[in-house]
């Protein structure tokens, strides 16, 4: 192995395991890593993942198995291993409506490394009862594992299990932007958050608080959620079984236990005080966060439905212009309203907006947008465009429209390689202007699912399509979920 | 290449000025097609009174015309035919083979004794003809025709003998019928109005038939034509987007016959493993109702319960026969299924995940894109059950035919039924969870239009129920004769 070889292997290993080493700290050098250097880390780490994992992980194994594959020579030869959404809601549905926890968690040890997966299958759960209950009960027994759900409009929930490192080098990258990193002793900055949101939870964007807090602010006492409360997934799963049944007809099969109804009903009280709770959180944001500096990230709409919200109340530039402000995915297929960037601005009173391209199933990393409106790729996540028909890899040249797919180097319990269903522009040769080295997503991100097909193409068949619109519940719950 | 044309056709008159180009989003054909904006004034029929001319046609009459026309709805002759069947090998959500064997089989539907059979069960072709009369208990006189009506049809576009369909029950009640065709399925109504205007351009049954293509939910086009001045019903099949669109259209005087979309279901009884032989009859036949037509009607059957018991020994004889089942399904003949035109990808992304764990499901092929059976190993349809398509079916093992009526729900159509003894068990029960109609197991997709369809009585619905009524007061008592409250 050649010297120039052996400085490689080191490098993946610091992209690996602590990636904010390989930039020593510093904001600039992360955004100025030479192209065909990553390019060359990331495959070695991919590699090193993949030797980590074949024969490890169940479902990997399975699918390396099924297609044959036994090594990776070349970035691309990993695409056929990537996994679609649906292996993290692969489960029967009924097993979360009957509470059988245990068989979710022996479900779940086979999407991750067998020593973990061993240690998730091993705790009691029996005594759980309802979802709120085993994601806390997980969360106790293991302590360095954090499963987070996402929230699918067709009622089932994808659950994806993330170990607390990846969630931590993940908020070591967001410090080099937030506080500005020049080195390791960049000194800490008195940070505060206002979070428009639940201050817990188990969706996957809930789930980053703790480290937020814990990467970021000085304390938790920096931390200032507009609902202080957790928000159930009890509740959103049973919201989406409700409309589900409702769709079908079947909603007088529905059995609903005495447990699940207090919690509804309790979320019922929890929802019918917002207003004062949103009322007290721009009170506390006035009186005393006024001119600090702050760290708010969200969804672009749940930005938005504050900084709207706060103007409404006749506040502008509430922060210090130094603030970070930065949108956390969401954008995919919608239309935004005119302004809305700028009534962000206004509100918060903050010089820019830090927007981003990111996903719950990618925890390693989120594709920050530049002056030039192009999200450059994170270095710790491997982008690929594939064919949306075939599901081969495209050329990674010229400027090329498709799927997108990613590899994500951080994970380290689970396989990283995610298919999405977005479609996106990459260009792969023409450096941007901006000077940051890295490939970029130029042009619009949309959803393949919200392209498909005219609306007056007509049959007879009922098709989940037909019962989209009634299932929208979760995400206007949520108000913020992507 | 020169972009196809889609004509319009209204009553009789063929119009090919003003084109614009139509369709080709996702990949799908573009067309050009007259702007049917310039149109809109002329789609309507006008003053009621103008389907008089109908009225001097006998049932008769209108079956000869059937007849004939059925005559030159010959694929080898009828250049109209061929060109529209081309065309929409591009637009149908099936293949060619089975684009064709549609085609090649429409003529079928135009017998004189299909019909009669079809009017007669459904409407009374007497009811059609004149007056029908009966005296009521009470001395009164009735009498009651089945008048026409001017009707827009939203015809699903899955399978091309759907527009023949219509076009025929808009002959036999002598209504007045506007076609607003699909985009997967432009030309198969238009190539019929176009064989009409070649065969009789002046009858008034080519008179009263008018194919038009614009983009459903064009909002500025439907505003004006969907009013009770223009028509007097509207004929929605499928589609939830259409239906939302067309709904709020609906008001006094204009009614809506929504043929909602819907799903298919099978239940396998015990007897079935009672024997091989029987046990291999009942997985053809179920591959011919998951299979017909690549499983893109409302027919197919999707979730399959099948009473094997949901111990070992039951699971591996559902196993089992799943595999017949997909062995079956490669079989069938390609004039009534193929390999999908485009496997589902949203579907694809569901299997192979499945794929990856035989804990719960076991999935039987579906690597290429050809289809798949997919083998429960617990008592529960799979979570995506509601997209099964492109011949991928979800077998579900039970141990009592109690827990089979999770098979239907308000979405349910078709209920196949092995062995047929099960029948008798069964039909009294699964209409009350929301089975419309139940069928021999082989037989879903050969839907019958002298029956009932999606619960209703289509083709009554579709006319004007008319009433005279005959009373003296010495037939019956009199409203004005009635004795004062003291």
């Amino acid at each position: 192995m050649s010297p120039d070889s052996d400085s490689i292997g080191r490098k993946a290993d610091l992209l690996l395991d602590d990636p904010v080493a390989l930039a020593e700290h510093r904001r600039d050098k992360w955004d100025s890593l030479p192209r065909e250097e990553l390019a060359a880390i990331q495959l070695r780490g991919l590699q090193r993942r993949f030797a980590e994992f074949r024969e490890k992980i169940p479902v990997l194994k399975r699918l390396a198995d099924g297609e044959d594959i036994d090594r990776i020579d070349a970035i691309d030869d990993v695409v056929p291993l990537l996994f679609e959404h649906t292996v993290y809601k692969s489960y029967p549905p009924s097993l979360l409506e009957k509470g059988q926890f245990a068989q979710i968690n022996r479900w779940i040890a086979k999407l991750v490394l067998p020593e973990v997966g061993e240690r998730i299958a091993a705790v009691d759960v029996s005594a759980c009862g309802g979802l709120d209950d085993w994601f806390d009960t997980m969360d106790a027994a293991l302590p360095d594992i954090r499963i987070s759900h996402t929230s699918g409009t067709s009622g089932t929930l994808s659950f994806l299990p993330n170990s607390i490192r990846e969630w931590q080098k993940t908020v070591d990258i967001r410090r080099l932007f937030v506080w500005n990193m020049t080195g390791p002793d960049t000194p800490q900055p008195d940070l505060h958050t206002a979070y428009p949101y639940y201050r817990k939870g188990y969706l996957s964007h809930l789930r980053g608080n703790d480290f937020l807090v814990a990467g970021l602010l000085p304390s938790e006492d920096h931390f200032h959620p507009a609902y202080p409360a957790t928000l159930s997934t009890d509740v959103l799963h049973l919201g989406a079984r409700i409309r589900a049944a409702h769709a079908k007809g079947t909603l007088d099969r529905l059995d609903i236990s005495p447990e699940l109804r207090a919690k509804k009903e309790a979320f019922d009280e929890l929802q019918a005080k917002m207003p004062e709770h949103l009322a007290a959180f721009f009170e506390e944001m006035v009186a005393k966060l006024r001119g600090k500096r702050v760290y708010i990230g969200g969804t672009w709409n749940l930005l938005h439905n504050m900084a709207k919200a706060g103007l409404e109340r006749g506040l502008e530039g509430v922060f210090d212009p130094e603030s970070y402000i930065t949108t956390t995915g969401g954008a995919k297929g919608v239309v935004q309203p005119d302004g809305w960037r700028d009534e962000v601005l206004r509100f918060t009173g903050a010089k820019q907006l830090n927007e981003s391209y990111a996903m719950s199933e990618i925890v390693g990393g989120s594709h920050m947008r530049c002056e030039h409106d192009h999200f450059h790729f994170a270095p710790t996540v491997i982008p690929f465009l594939l064919d949306p028909e075939t599901s081969k890899p495209l050329p990674r040249e010229g400027r090329v429209t498709g799927r997108a797919a990613f590899y994500d180097l951080g994970s380290n319990i689970r396989w990283g390689g995610f298919i999405t269903g977005d479609e996106i522009t990459v260009e792969w040769d023409k450096p941007c202007p901006c000077g940051r080295p890295s490939y970029y997503v130029a042009g619009a991100i949309e959803r393949y699912s919200e392209k498909q097909g005219g609306d007056d193409k007509i049959t007879c068949a009922a098709s989940e399509n037909s019962h989209r619109e009634a299932m929208d519940f979760l995400n206007n719950l949520e108000g913020a979920a992507q | 290449m020169t972009m196809p044309v889609a004509p319009m056709v209204i009553r009789g008159e063929l119009i090919t000025d003003n084109l614009i180009e139509v369709g080709g989003r996702g990949g799908d054909l573009a067309f050009l097609t007259p702007d049917a904006h310039k149109y809109v004034d002329r789609l309507p029929l006008g003053n009621p009174t103008k389907l008089a001319d109908l009225y001097k046609l006998s049932f008769d009459d209108i079956l000869d015309y059937a007849v004939a026309l059925g005559q030159r709805m010959d694929l080898a002759t009828n250049t109209h035919l061929q060109e529209a069947c081309e065309l929409s090998y591009q637009t149908a959500p099936t293949t060619p083979t089975l684009v064709k064997a549609s085609y090649m089989g429409m003529h079928h539907m135009l017998t004189r004794e299909a019909i009669i059979e079809a009017v007669d069960t459904t409407v009374g072709i007497d009811h059609l003809e004149g007056w029908v009369h009966q005296r009521l208990i009470d001395g009164t006189e009735i009498e009651v025709r089945c008048f026409g009506a001017r009707t827009l049809h939203i015809v699903a576009g899955n399978a091309p003998g759907l527009s023949l369909l219509t076009i025929l029950r808009n002959m036999v009640l002598r209504s007045d019928a506007i076609i607003k065709a699909p985009s997967n399925d432009p030309f198969t109504a238009l190539a019929v109005a176009r064989t009409m205007i070649d065969m009789a351009p002046d009858h008034p049954l080519t008179r009263h038939l008018t194919v038009a293509y614009w983009k459903g939910g064009d909002q500025a086009l439907e505003q004006k034509l969907y009013r009770p001045e223009n028509l007097e019903k509207i004929v929605a099949w499928g589609g939830y987007a259409s239906m939302k669109h067309v709904s709020q259209y609906i008001q006094p005087g204009l009614e809506l016959i929504s043929l909602d979309p819907k799903r298919s279901a099978s239940i396998i009884g015990a007897d079935t493993f009672a024997s091989e032989a029987t046990m291999r009859e009942a997985a053809l036949r179920l591959a011919c109702d998951i299979g017909t037509m690549n499983q893109k009607a409302c027919v197919n059957a999707r979730v399959i319960y099948v009473q094997t018991g949901t111990d070992e020994a039951g699971i591996e004889r559902l196993n089992a026969f799943g595999r017949e089942v997909y062995d079956a399904l490669l079989g069938l003949p390609n004039s009534v299924s193929t390999a999908p035109k485009h496997y589902d990808k949203g579907l694809k992304a569901h299997v192979d995940a499945l794929r990856l764990d035989d804990e719960w499901y076991k999935v039987i092929g579906g690597k290429d894109g050809e289809g798949a059976v997919i083998v429960s190993q617990i008592p529960e349809p799979v979570s995506f059950s509601t997209t099964l398509d492109d011949r991928t079916a979800n077998l579900v093992p039970v141990d009592s035919l109690d827990e089979v009526m999770d098979a239907v729900d308000a979405y349910t159509q078709t209920v196949g039924i092995y062995p047929e003894a099960l029948k008798d068990e069964l039909k009294d029960r699964l209409p009350l969870h929301g089975a419309q109609r139940i069928v021999s197991l082989g037989y879903a997709p050969a839907m019958k239009w002298a029956a009932p369809q999606d619960a209703i009585e289509p083709l009554r619905r579709m006319g004007k129920w008319i009433s005279n009524q005959i009373s003296s007061p010495e037939a019956t008592p009199a409203p004005w004769l009635r004795a004062p409250i003291a």
